[in-house]
């Protein structure tokens, strides 16, 4: 199908987008599919060379790939950054991929910002969205962002939540260290323990924000960043 | 006495050695997005130090290299064209980097905003400047229906830099703007002819003063809405000439020491 939008008036939803909202991503209940086409609700995206968009189980990298070639490509992705209403449809859209499943196998819902897109001034839980944020890592990085991205839509995951923790670190470098020390580009997989406390993701983070302050890492290589990281680093993942 | 214990030996950046201006271009069908129209790095500096620009608009990060202190360059109009939307304001904040290591020499003390609303950043500013015969005076404000206001300044000062002077600049800029409101309010009728009167309206609409028609014609009326235009001004400009001001006389207080 061709992507759409939810309308809105002046920025408000209709009533029914509210209450179907939270049957579906509060109550967990199942999407009644209507809201996707009904012309009351939404209305066709205008793109220029947009592609129809396949919804299916896949991963984040094929489905952020997918949305951008019905967006026109990915260099348009985010000119669409603060267009809410296309991503609610999204997320209505792909609503039965997007839960995961708690121990006893009941749905897994998370925090609404993860399926309500939250004004882009709100730095602490915009980047949260679950659409949004793999299409804007999509549209930072392409093809590299496919160690972010190789898991399916439920799985939100360690180094995600890491590296869209902070704007800064959407940076070309920053973001190709992480890969390079945590990527086994030939196996396709993240290397084992790249979770850990200690020369973990997280562990990570915070040694290159600290280098921040002493230096422009953004200017420089990944050889060359990874050479002013504590060297742990370097000896457990290199 | 104020102690700044400076442990990187990293140098602070003066506000008053930044200049940077932003003006708005139109991505059909979308909104508008910024273009960084003007930056200059003054200030004794290596001149092979690197200039490092950050710009943020809510969650969006974006850097670029601007040439060196000696070679200074623009960052691409279509930089930020992945910004668009009708809000155009963000954030700066600029570094100088050693070339050999990429380490920080100096930087701003903190990021400031910057958005395409304010005066200098437009084309044609809506108040000249011109050095001229003013003795005794400092300075004055000439203003007529027919030219846009001009802010002459006494010829006898050699320094023509003076003008970006922030104590001249916070101290003049609150009367010219009350001079002015006070001008537009005599003559409102004309306030959406073409011309410098139709500019200024726009600019104080811009700080949310659009009720010319409203004030009534007694004196203590106009005082008060001079006043809180005046007040509006400043506020809305505090970044821009206030707090650089404070920050620079303030540090010349400071005594650092590197360890």
């Amino acid at each position: 199908m061709k992507i759409r939008f939810f309308k809105s008036k002046n920025g408000i939803f209709p009533k029914e987008i509210h209450e179907e909202f939270e049957r579906v991503f509060v109550n967990g209940e199942k999407l009644n599919a209507k809201f996707l086409s009904d012309s009351k609700y939404s209305s066709e995206l205008s793109v220029n060379n947009g592609k129809d968009l396949d919804i299916k189980n896949e991963s984040q990298f094929k489905i952020a790939k997918a949305i951008a070639e019905s967006l026109g490509g990915k260099s348009k992705i985010k000119t669409y950054r603060d267009k809410y209403g296309l991503w609610l449809w999204l997320t209505f859209a792909y609503a039965d991929l997007i839960f995961g499943e708690d121990k006893e196998g009941k749905k897994k819902i998370l925090r609404q910002d993860n399926y309500w897109p939250n004004d882009v001034k709100d730095y602490q839980t915009a980047a949260r969205h679950r659409i949004r944020g793999l299409c804007m890592m999509y549209a930072s990085h392409g093809d590299n962002a496919d160690f972010l991205l190789n898991r399916p839509l439920s799985v939100r995951g360690e180094l995600m939540e890491n590296l869209s923790q902070s704007p800064e670190f959407t940076d070309k470098t920053i973001y190709l260290t992480f890969r390079k020390l945590f990527w086994n580009a030939s196996k396709k997989s993240a290397k084992k323990g790249y979770a850990s406390k200690v020369c973990g993701a997280r562990d990570l983070v915070s040694d290159i924000k600290k280098l921040m302050y002493t230096h422009a890492v953004e200017l420089m290589t990944v050889d060359e960043l990874i050479e002013i990281l504590h060297p742990r680093f370097k000896d457990k993942w290199l | 006495m104020k102690l700044a214990l400076k442990p990187l030996g990293r140098v602070d950046i003066p506000q008053a050695n930044i200049i940077i201006l932003s003006s708005r271009k139109e991505l059909p069908d979308a909104g508008f997005y910024p273009v960084i129209s003007k930056l200059e790095v003054k200030g004794n500096y290596d001149e092979n130090l690197e200039i490092f620009l950050k710009v943020k608009k809510n969650t969006q990060v974006e850097t670029i290299k601007c040439g060196t202190i000696k070679n200074q360059t623009l960052p691409n109009e279509r930089f930020l064209s992945h910004w668009v939307s009708n809000e155009i304001s963000f954030t700066y904040f600029i570094q100088l980097i050693s070339p050999a290591d990429s380490k920080v020499v100096a930087s701003m003390k903190s990021p400031q905003s910057i958005d395409d609303d304010s005066k200098d950043n437009k084309d044609v500013a809506p108040v000249g400047t011109r050095f001229t015969d003013t003795s005794p005076r400092l300075w004055r404000l000439k203003m007529s229906e027919g030219e846009k206001p001009v802010i002459e300044i006494s010829k006898d000062i050699e320094d023509q830099g003076f003008i970006d002077n922030l104590i001249f600049l916070n101290s003049i800029l609150p009367n010219v703007v009350l001079e002015i409101g006070g001008f537009l309010l005599a003559n409102r009728a004309h306030l959406d002819d073409e011309g410098w009167f139709k500019d200024w309206k726009k600019f104080f609409e811009a700080m949310e003063i659009n009720d010319f028609e409203e004030v009534g014609d007694e004196e203590d009326e106009i005082t008060r809405w001079l006043n809180r235009l005046v007040d509006r001004y400043c506020v809305r400009f505090k970044s821009n000439l206030y707090n650089p001001l404070i920050e620079k006389l303030n540090s010349s207080n400071e005594s650092m020491e590197d360890f």
